[in-house]
Formats: structure tokens, sequence, C-alpha cells
């Protein structure tokens, strides 16, 4: 067979192969799980999916990594009598899927009930990657899972028992139907409010007038409901907010407007109360929208979380869902998983990866009897363990029920557009009272109370209740382009303040896992052969996260496909194989804190030295750089021994007394606390409390499940990248805010002033009106138009 | 123009059998996913070899490889 040395490209993600897969009719793949992936679709004639593919623009992804999880759990009795009930003797389940993209996926997921017997339909989400599947009384959950993990998807079954989702499915309906009853009452107002101010006079108008009272109640009481209740929270908890004026515009303007009607005046507010009503749910609307969709990562948590559990049962291994695992329980955890449970090893030998706990990048060795914590990561070998204590109860839990409880205790933050408009409702309130006064002395009662309403109709703040949610609708949905995915859109005004970043080390700015730092060869093989490609073809099967590293390493090294005979792998010691009369082995020779180093030993002589590392990432240096120069502190925090963390904060030059080494969870978090600008950026379980008690906290791909939950901001992408991004996003988003509200308060300076002096009246400020709410829009589609590309 | 009068309220009433339309439609979740229907519009909406496909991938492969 040729060598392959150019570039060539995998016939299912179209990526840039780095480790071969052939197939029988010399197709080329990247990896294993692309060619069964693209088999499953060439099999049952589904590819269309390519040319779907094609069209939608989205091309080389790549398939999330294989793993393998037995999903024979979702067919027990009991996941079903608890968690799925049946209906009409159909059963429907939600799971979220890992992988999906394009529509695509959505035309080949949804063919689902052709591949997999007993399935009613399948229904995707793409802005949430959910898919709804339903199965009659032949159809059977676990065989769909299993579909899905061939057809290059992963799924995570959700349980519905938590509210959460239909709650907020309710709560997302509930103010779709607002907003439908404001827009329709609005639009029909509009159509008597026209025609006053095209000189309907005499009993038609006052007919008119009553029409348009009646078709306002409804959004005055329904509609607007919103406004009220967080105005009254905010008031209670002596803070005014946005919706402290808005209710006052809505309600003020509603009972003027009506006593006028009574008193047989046509001039009234009820055309733009309704409308104002209907704008500013409908961009608060657009906010929520944008917000969820790259992030169902909130209710995410629970799907990192792994479900299937391996139980040793009279010596056979079930799979069962952690939910019905026990105290005193054995189970079985495979090299490469998490283990689930705090408990003891009472079977295997292996080493484990204890960074997400720790933050300590080296493996720890574990035996018969060692403890071992949830959270931890078994490297080498299969580990039998007895459960001591279960979810809340490990070490692990403990931590997340701090959190959990911090949550719930935190004050909310004052926003820039609430502090502008305390001074705004204030002034505002002020200046009428004064104008209302000083009219009903001078002048009549009438002239006053016509004067004080041109005054508040015209100085009501829209621009804050529409453009700058607007401006931050625009600045989180580019971010999530740039895979930046925010949660809270005051993170992208309060990272502006911030003057400290904090950076986690494992994980952060090192990958957090090992890859290979050098090769050193020490002497020829006797067999003409290179040294890479018999440690390649040596790796080539295993499981083990080192070979794992090397392939990568030398996945562009020139292969002639030597044929290895004998292969085999014992777990904890190495890889064995022979190539012609030649024996070669791969083994560990050296390991401490922060390397492993493997020797390739060709009939038991060391030929080649193999040093494996957790390596600074390549842009790390160069970003801390940049963000030093926007005026940033950086900080290191790091569970790792000071010796470590010394090294990598030289390669990426942060200064020594910068660096906060050995210090644990609660430690980490005293830190940043202690800090009232504090940027923190980490991965592991050992972050989560400060990542929760910083003033920002950013967890970047590949962070634990808990990271994701607390964190404000999560990275899709790896690496320090986003951080910048954000910083420079943040910037963007809080002068286009600024504009916003410099041209309102020249607006509302220049409107008042003219109402004061009685300059304007109810049509002038009518047709105002929406032209500032235009100009404002325009503002916030300028000032971030660069960002949404 | 008496006739505005009996127009406008029949008019108001049947804007408020569309809105109880709009209601209802949303309650049944009718807009619950904005995104998804618009790309499931542009599928062709074929069958594909109905009955070779209508049991387990597995069997097909088996009957490939006789």
């Amino acid at each position: 067979m040729a060598a392959v040395t150019e570039k060539t490209i995998c016939c299912h993600c179209q990526q840039d192969i780095k480790v071969l897969s052939i197939d029988e009719d010399g197709r080329e793949f990247c990896c294993p799980g692309c060619l069964s992936v693209f088999h499953i679709i060439s099999q049952n004639n589904l590819e269309q999916f390519y040319q779907y593919r094609e069209t939608s623009g989205e091309s080389g992804w790549q398939i999330p990594e294989f793993r393998d999880e037995n999903f024979s759990y979702l067919d027990s009795e009991q996941i079903h009598r608890d968690y799925i009930p049946e209906r009409d003797g159909f059963k429907t389940m939600l799971f979220y899927l890992e992988g999906i993209h394009c529509i695509a996926c959505l035309w080949l997921i949804e063919k689902l009930p052709q591949l997999v017997l007993g399935t009613d339909y399948a229904k995707v989400n793409l802005s949430k990657s959910t898919v709804e599947v339903k199965i009659n009384r032949e159809g059977s959950f676990s065989k769909v899972a299993n579909m899905l993990v061939r057809m290059g998807y992963f799924p995570h079954p959700i349980f519905k028992e938590d509210q959460l989702e239909s709650l907020r499915q309710k709560e997302e309906r509930t103010l779709l139907i607002r907003i439908g009853v404001a827009a329709a009452c609005a639009m029909n107002i509009m159509l008597f409010a026209i025609s006053l101010y095209g000189g309907a006079s005499g009993t038609l108008a006052k007919y008119f007038g009553y029409f348009c009272m009646i078709l306002s109640l409804p959004v005055v009481m329904y509609s607007a409901l919103p406004f009220y209740h967080s105005s009254l929270a905010a008031l209670k908890s002596r803070h005014i907010n946005i919706d402290v004026p808005l209710s006052l515009a809505i309600l003020l303007g509603f009972f003027i407007s009506s006593f006028n009607v009574f008193k047989g005046s046509d001039v009234h507010y009820f055309d733009s109360i309704t409308t104002l009503t209907f704008l500013i749910l409908f961009s608060r609307y657009l906010l929520r929208r944008v917000q969820q969709n790259g992030l169902s990562v909130a209710s995410l948590s629970q799907f990192f979380d792994r479900g299937d559990i391996k139980k040793v049962e009279n010596g056979n291994i079930i799979s069962i869902h952690k939910k019905y695992l026990q105290k005193q329980d054995h189970i079985q955890v495979l090299p490469g998983e998490m283990i689930p449970v705090d408990g003891e090893i009472i079977e295997g030998k292996s080493s484990l990866n204890t960074s997400a706990l720790t933050g300590e990048s080296g493996t720890v060795p574990a035996f018969k009897g060692s403890k071992v914590f949830a959270g931890t990561e078994n490297i080498e070998s299969p580990l039998i363990i007895k459960v001591e204590a279960l979810n809340e109860e490990t070490r692990m839990g403990r931590i997340f029920e701090k959190i959990e409880r911090l949550h719930q205790d935190q004050a909310p933050i004052v926003r820039l557009t609430d502090k502008f408009s305390r001074v705004f409702l204030v002034s505002v309130l002020l200046l009428a009272s004064i104008l209302f006064l000083y009219f009903s002395f001078t002048a009549s009662v009438e002239i006053a109370l016509m004067r004080t309403l041109s005054l508040i109709i015209i100085t009501c703040p829209c621009a804050l209740g529409l453009a700058i949610p607007l401006t931050f609708t625009r600045s989180i949905a580019s971010a999530a382009k740039e895979g930046i995915i925010i949660k809270d859109e005051t993170v992208v005004e309060k990272i502006n303040h911030c003057k400290n970043l904090y950076l986690d080390k494992t994980g952060t700015i090192t990958h957090g896992k090992y890859s290979v730092e050098k090769i050193e060869h020490l002497q020829p093989l006797q067999a003409q052969l290179a040294h890479d490609e018999v440690i390649y073809q040596l790796e080539k099967f295993s499981k083990h996260p080192l070979a794992k590293a090397i392939r990568n390493e030398l996945s562009q090294t020139e292969r002639n496909n030597i044929s290895l005979e004998h292969y085999k792998e014992i777990l904890g010691k190495g890889v064995y194989g022979q190539v012609g009369e030649n024996r070669y082995h791969i083994t560990g020779i050296e390991s401490s804190s922060d390397f492993v180093q493997l020797g390739l030993f060709e009939n038991n002589q060391l030929v080649s030295k193999i040093t494996l590392s957790d390596k600074v990432r390549d842009d790390s240096k160069n970003l801390i750089k940049k963000m030093r120069n926007l005026g940033l502190n950086i900080f290191m925090l790091t569970g790792d021994k000071k010796s470590n963390a010394i090294k990598v904060a030289d390669s990426v030059q942060i200064d020594h007394k910068n660096i906060y080494a050995e210090s644990n969870p609660e430690q980490k978090a005293e830190i940043v606390e202690k800090d009232a600008s504090s940027i923190m950026v980490g991965d592991g379980a050992n972050d989560t409390l400060a990542l929760k008690l910083s003033s920002v906290g950013i967890a970047v791909q590949g962070s634990i499940d808990v990271g994701l939950k607390v964190s404000d901001v999560y990275f899709s992408n790896p690496g320090l990248a986003g951080i910048y991004n954000l910083l420079k996003l943040g910037k963007r988003t809080l002068h286009t805010v600024y504009g916003i509200l410099i041209f309102t308060t020249l607006y509302n300076l220049a409107g008042a002033t003219l109402a004061t002096m009685g300059l304007i009246g109810p049509l002038q400020a009518a047709i105002i009106m929406p032209i500032s709410s235009l100009i404002v829009t325009a503002i916030s589609f300028y000032g971030t138009k660069g960002e949404s590309r | 123009m008496n006739i505005l009068y009996f127009m406008i309220p029949v008019a108001v009433c049947m804007g408020a059998v569309f809105v109880y339309f709009f209601i209802w439609a949303t309650k049944n979740g009718q807009f619950d996913d904005l995104d998804t229907p618009s790309m499931r519009l542009l599928l062709e909406d074929t069958e594909i070899n109905q009955e070779e496909n209508s049991v387990d991938i597995n069997l097909k492969q088996n009957r490939k490889e006789l």
C-alpha cells in the first residue's frame, strides 16, 4: 500500500486525517468512528445526508469522541416505572445530543423510525440540540441510543423528574402570549388613534376613546404584568431598576388617558403605552431566546454525568443507572472512565488522575485498599470499587452543595442601566412635580396637567427598555458564534470593571492531559525500520490515554504499514509485539509529578525514550501578553506543586509573585473572593467554588459539569482565546450602551424643555417618540455591527 | 357613518377570535421551536427503501454478506 504522507481528507467528517482507517473499498477515514458512521449512512441509502450537509454550508466537523456507554439500563423496568410513563401504548423520551450541527443532522436523525424497529417518530430541536423519540411497545430506547451513537452523535438521556424544563417552557409560552395580546391590542388601538390624529371629532371621537381604553385594558392588566412584578421586587429591596420608570409610564399614561376619556377630551396615549409594552416585551423575548440558544448549558450539568454504571452482581456485570446505585454495592470502573462515587478499591491496581479534584497534574497510584473519590479518572486498568458514599455525600458532592447554598443568597448586581434609570426616574418625577405645581399656580390645573403629561410621555424610557436589551442580544449572539456562551448578559458589562485575571494552570493554561514532549532515539534499530513507525504501530490499538497522546504526535509520520505480529497489551505493564525476528515492547520507565517517561525496547534493550508531560497550550503565552496589554493583572491559581507552577509560569511569563500554588479549592475561592474585581478561569472541580465566588467565572472547554453550572461564561473552544475576545466584546458593547445613554439624555433634555414650554402637543409627542426609538435602535445596530457577521 | 358603531365591535370580535387561536396554538407548543421547522421544510420527504430498511441494519448486513 502507498505511504500516506500528503494530507488526506476523511470521507465522513472531511477533516485532515491524523489516524487512518481504510475500509474495504479503499475509502479513507480519520478514525474508526467516522468509518462506522459512513457505513451506517451508506448501507441504508442515506447518502443524501452528505448533499444536505454541503448545501448547509457547514462542513468539516468532528464527531464526538467515541465512548463506550452501555445504554441497556434504558430498558430496565425501574427506569420505565419511575420516569417514562406509557401513554396509549407509546413512550416518549428526550435525548440531548452531542455532535448535532445542521440541517443534514436533522434529516439523518429524523430517519430513525426507518432504522430502528418500533420507533414511531424522532423530532429534532436544533436550537436545543435535543431529539424527542417516541416508541411503541416493540421499541427500545437502548436500541435508539445505540443507533444514535453509531450515527456519530452521543445521546444523553434526559429524565424529566425535575420540573425545571417544563417550567421554563411554560414561562416562555406565557411571555409569547403576553406579546401576542399586546401586539393585537396595540395594532387595533393604532387604527382608532390614527383616525383621531386625522381629525375625527364629536361622538365618534368619544366612542373611539372608550374603545381604545377597553382595548388597552388587557395590555395594562395582563401583558405588562412582568414589569410590575419586577419593579415591586426591586422597590422591596430598595433598588430601582429599569422596570420602575416603565411601569410608572404605563400606569400613569393609562390612568391620565382614561381620566381624559371620561372627561370628554380626546387627548390620550393608549396607542403609545400599548406599543411601548409590545416593543419592550418583544425585545426581551429576543434577548431570552439568544441567551438560551447556545445554552441549555445551565441544565447541561446533568447530561455530562454518565448515566450507566457497571455494577458487579454475583460475578456478572450489569448496567444500571446511577440513581439506583446503593452503598456497599460493587462497581467496575474501566480505564478512561470517571469514578462516580467515593469508595474503596477491592480489586485491581491502577493509577488515577485526580486533577479535577486537586489540580495536580501527575497521576496517583491506586491499589487494593486505596480510598478513591468521585471525580477522579481511572487511567490504567479496570478497578472494582466498593461504594461508600454517593451523590451529595461524596467529597465532590459536598463542594457542590456549598456552591448551591451560595447560589441562593447572592445579591443581585446593580447594572449600569439600573443606575441610569434611578437618576432618570428621580429627575423626571422631580421635574414633573415642579412643573405641575408651577403651572397650577401660574396658569390653570388644566394646563398644568397637560404639560406634565407631555413631559412624562416624551421622556418615556424607550431607549433603556428597548435598545439596550437589543445591544446585549446582538453581543451575546455574536459571542456564541465565536464559541463563547454567555449565560448572563450582565457579564458583558461586568467584565469591563474587572482588573485581575486568575487563571487555573492545569487544563486552562496547559492542555490538562499528557502529550508528547520529546522522543529521543538512543540507538538505531537492528531491523531496517523507523523508531516512530514501530512506536506508532505498537500504540495503535491501545485505549490508554498515553497511547492516544503518542498516536496524535506521530500521526503525520510516514507509514509503510509494517506488519506487527503477536500484538498484546498487558494492562498496567505495556504493549508488546513482534516484527519479523525482533520483539518490541513499550513500557513505563519513569514517572514523576509532572512527567512520564516511556521506553521502547527492542529484544529487551532500551532504544527510545518517550517523554510525555502536560504541555502549555501553544497560544497561552501570546494571549496572556495581549491581555496584560489590555491592562489586566494576571495571576495563576493552582493546586499543583510550586515547582510545576513556576515552570509553567515561566513559559507564559507570569510574575512569580502572582503565583498561588498548592492551594486547595477553599483557598482558591478565598483568594478570588477577597478581590472585588476578579475574573476566574478554570475547569476542574477544584475551581468551582472559586468560579462561583469570583465577579466573573469562566469555564473553559472540557470543564466538568458543575463548572458549567456555576460559571457565568462557558467557552466551547479550547484555550484562552475566548477570554481575549470576550474582553474586546465587552468593551465594544459598553461603548454602544454609553452611546445610547448619551443620546437618551440629550433627547430627554430637549424633549423635557420643549414640553415644559408647552411647545409639544400630543400629536408631536406621538410622532417624536417612535423616531427617538428608531434612532436608539440604529445606534444599537451600528455599535454591534462588527460583531455579528 | 352610523354603521361604524356596529362594524367596529364586529371587527374587534373577529380580532379576539384570532387572539384566542394564537393563545391556543402557543399553549399547544406550536411556537416552542422556531428554528427547526424552517429547515425541515427544505428536506425532501422521501421514504428510503422501505421494505429493505424496515428492520435492523444488522440483519441487512448479514444478508449482504451471504
